[in-house]
């Protein structure tokens, strides 16, 4: 603290210097070349006039939380915003944790921003609630200025918003509309898009269920030469071969299904654009249908095969086609045996997805990854940047693996599967610190494991080694309240944190949540609950919110040897840093605490 | 021991190729020879690396240089010595940590008792390749059972942890569980269904990871 007090005085030297001191267009320019978003918010306090230059210069803004702050107050700061991106309901609600009514409402932010935001042309929403009402404000106030629409994972409007964006938006320039809920009116929506936009680069309704006309996908690569990007809903590839024929430029296709498999002369026809480097979709693509895709095999940078109906050895055979991937998505039907040819062949693999496949009884797929897999790809494929395993089987070596030999790894994100009964080496305390020592660019980290999976001494690891990492998702760690104290007293730089399914009791959480520096978002779901919360109060704090689902009632009774309340897996505590105060639209399931 | 001395003499030719086969089987147990240039860190090692060892010593193996000496490269397996000149540090680390995880999964397989389905032995051009591939290309099978035997279906006992367990699901996203269900219902109004081997049963597909979502 001390060796900061000379600062302030050679600031106000230098700003004094010369007639004036620095001029403003100078600093407003200076400032125009500091992006990251963190630089740019200490630059703001630096005085009124840095906060004020910041303000007018400021392009983007994204809200990590939509109750963290009023539309008026971002107004008032930011009114020269180009491009705005707000977030949602938790993370979990892709899981289906929580509740539909929760809230999240677009509503007050596009009646409050979308007019007087006049040079706004990018909006960004994530796991919102959007009515048609809502869209119908913004193209109103900004359809003609508007050149991205990012709709992410939303819910509440219908393919009526969209024929209104189609008509009205027609310097859009990206539609991005993937595993939205949307009540489908009609595909008239895409056939006006196809007529009055000239522009399109980007149209993505991945993941939508949302029927479309082939021929009017035909009519929007004759009239948007500039398409590049097309992920749709599926829609049998043998339908699609005009509007492929016709989409010179395309570089990015998913969507293309294969409903009638086993007839492969229906699809031999189809030829995919020259220049394609992502392709996905592929639903019910099987052994038989392959071939289509093995004439663009070596130029394919990007691949998802999650949706597909491949076996390992199918697998082993596409990839081993595929040495220019930097991006493979797929289910862990690609088993231990796929990821060696991985290893072997993805010498450029930057971004790599294991999803839980099928695992009901009667339904369960072979294959299954476990530590040989995840240790081969790590010692292959020493670019990677980011992977999320569904794992049946795992070993301290496999995450010391890791920690060697991918140095450049950004998000690493690991789910141990809970069918297989026993796991060759627990718990995966060593493991962990080993890789949290070694991969020294991770940001954001999850690891959802077992009772006994990581021990509580694992888990001060955890904390010890956080190093810069942002984000945090931790299942079934910890065996007691100690564990999560060890932890949180190493988390300095940690902003959001997902607990599911620990031991701990509610005052080891507001004990953690206060040794936490930089935290300013906390959800947890299932933990030593008391049916009013009682002990959540000790985290309360100025502009924090806590926000509690209650147990579930049969469980009040349940108590524990030590006299604690079980673990409760209904309850939920959510608790952030909010600008706004409480929130005005709480459901009534949803318990607001706060200080009498 | 003439078989040992041969397998010693093999050539450097040989040496390499029987190098990369065994780093795709990465079945093995390793050890690094004696360096020409003498590291401290090195001199504590023991001849050869034991299982249970293998994964706490391959953790602590410090990296290597790339600029450091080539040295060699010794591998005991099943009664055979195999010696690899040139080898560079890291890949021989890289071999070790391959054979810490076979090891592993392999301990694992004993475990559990399979049974070993017996592989097709390749034909060979050398004689001391001959005699060594018998061995060797179990590996594969072996890493077949080891994944065959990853999805077991176990019974879980009633204790608490997995009850707990089972009270609290791993979620499925929301895109991935609607395919899964389109699939159930194909893979049922298919039947019988070529193409997806994995189908069995015609079991009555359930939906409790969706009926527990809707139950929050």
């Amino acid at each position: 603290m001390g060796g900061e007090v000379p600062e302030p005085r050679r600031l106000s030297r230098s700003l004094s210097f010369g007639c004036g001191g620095v001029p403003e267009e100078a600093l407003h320019l200076v400032l125009g070349y500091v992006d990251d978003p963190r630089d740019r918010e200490a630059a703001s306090l630096v005085c009124r006039r840095w906060h004020r230059i910041d303000a007018l210069s400021r392009k983007h803004v994204t809200v990590g939380f939509c109750y963290a702050v009023e539309p008026a107050r971002l107004l008032a700061r930011f009114r020269r915003l180009e491009s705005l991106a707000l977030k949602g309901r938790p993370r979990a609600a892709m899981y289906g944790l929580i509740p539909e009514d929760f809230g999240a409402y677009a509503a007050p932010w596009v009646a409050e921003l979308a007019a007087p935001l006049d040079c706004l042309k990018a909006l960004h929403l994530r796991r919102m609630t959007v009515t048609d009402e809502d869209i119908a404000v913004l193209v109103r106030a900004r359809g003609h200025m508007l050149q991205v629409l990012k709709l992410d994972k939303c819910s509440g409007f219908s393919t009526d918003a969209l024929r209104l964006v189609a008509r009205s938006c027609r310097s859009l320039r990206t539609l991005f509309l993937e595993e939205c809920i949307i009540a489908d009116e009609g595909s008239e929506w895409l056939h006006e898009l196809a007529v009055n936009n000239s522009v399109l680069v980007t149209l993505n309704f991945y993941m939508t269920e949302l029927k479309v006309e082939p021929a009017d996908l035909e009519l929007l690569a004759r009239n948007c030469k500039s398409l590049i990007s097309l992920k749709m809903s599926d829609c049998d590839l043998s339908d699609l071969i005009g509007f492929l024929q016709t989409s010179k430029a395309l570089q990015e296709f998913a969507g293309g299904a294969f409903f009638e498999v086993g007839e492969y002369t229906k699809y031999e026809k189809v030829k995919l654009p020259p220049r394609l480097c992502f392709l996905g979709g592929l639903t019910f693509m099987g052994k038989n249908e392959m071939p289509v895709i093995f004439p663009y095999s070596a130029s394919l940078k990007k691949l998802d095969l999650q949706y597909t109906f491949l076996t390992t050895e199918d697998h082993c055979q596409l990839i081993a086609k595929c040495p220019n991937l930097l991006v493979l998505e797929v289910r862990n039907v690609i088993g231990d045996r796929g990821l060696e040819v991985v290893a072997d062949t993805c010498k450029k693999l930057r971004r790599l997805r294991i999803e839980r496949g099928d695992d009901d009884p009667g339904q369960e797929e072979q294959g299954g990854v476990s530590q040989i897999g995840l240790t081969a790809v790590a010692v292959g494929c020493r670019e990677l940047e980011y992977i999320a395993a569904y794992v049946s089987d795992i070993t301290n070596g496999a995450l010391e693996s890791i920690g060697t030999f991918c140095k450049n790894m950004y998000d690493f994100r690991l789910v141990l599967l809970d069918k297989q009964n026993k796991i060759t080496d627990l718990p995966l305390d060593n493991g962990v610190r080993a890789l949290l020592r070694s991969c020294t660019k991770l940001r954001r980290f999850a690891l959802y494991l077992r009772p006994g999976g990581l021990s509580d001494a694992g888990l001060g690891y955890v904390g010890q080694y956080s190093g810069n990492i942002q984000y945090m998702l931790l299942g079934n760690v910890g065996e007691s309240d100690n564990g999560l104290i060890r932890f949180a007293m190493g988390c300095a730089n940690l902003r959001k944190l997902e607990l599911r399914g620990c031991c701990f009791s509610e005052r080891a959480l507001a004990v953690a949540v206060l040794q936490m520096p930089s935290l300013r978002y906390v959800w947890v779901q299932g933990y030593r609950a008391s049916q009013t919360g009682r002990d959540l109060m000790l985290m309360a704090r100025p502009y924090w919110n806590i926000e509690f689902v209650p147990p579930r009632p049969e469980s009040a009774c349940r108590v524990m040897a030590d006299g604690q309340p079980c673990v409760d897996t209904h309850a939920q505590v959510l608790a952030y840093y909010s600008l706004a105060g409480r929130r005005p639209d709480c459901p009534r399931w949803l318990v607001t605490l706060h200080p009498a | 021991m003439d078989l040992l001395e041969r397998n010693i003499k093999t050539e450097t030719e040989e040496t390499r190729k029987e190098q990369e086969r065994k780093e795709e089987e990465a079945e093995a147990e390793a050890e690094a020879g004696e360096r020409k240039t003498q590291e401290p860190p090195q001199q504590g090692q023991g001849l050869s690396l034991s299982l249970a060892n293998g994964s706490g010593r391959s953790g602590m193996l410090p990296m290597s240089n790339v600029s450091a000496n080539p040295s060699q490269l010794t591998i005991f397996y099943g009664g055979s010595v195999c010696v690899y000149d040139s080898v560079p540090p890291e890949k021989a680390q890289a071999i070790m940590l391959i054979a810490a995880a076979a090891a592993a999964a392999a301990a694992t397989k004993s475990s559990a008792a399979p049974t070993v389905k017996p592989p097709m032995v390749p034909a060979a051009t050398v004689a001391p390749a001959a005699v060594v591939s018998p061995v060797l290309t179990r590996s594969p099978s072996l890493q077949s059972t080891s994944v065959a035997t990853g999805q077991p279906q176990v019974v879980a006992e009633p204790s608490s942890i997995c009850k707990l367990q089972a009270d609290l699901p791993i979620a499925r996203r929301h895109s991935l569980q609607r395919f899964l269900e389109k699939r159930r219902d194909r893979v049922v109004s298919k039947a019988p269904y070529s193409t997806a081997k994995s189908s069995d049963g015609m079991e009555s597909p359930r939906i409790e990871v969706t009926a527990e979502g809707k139950a929050q």
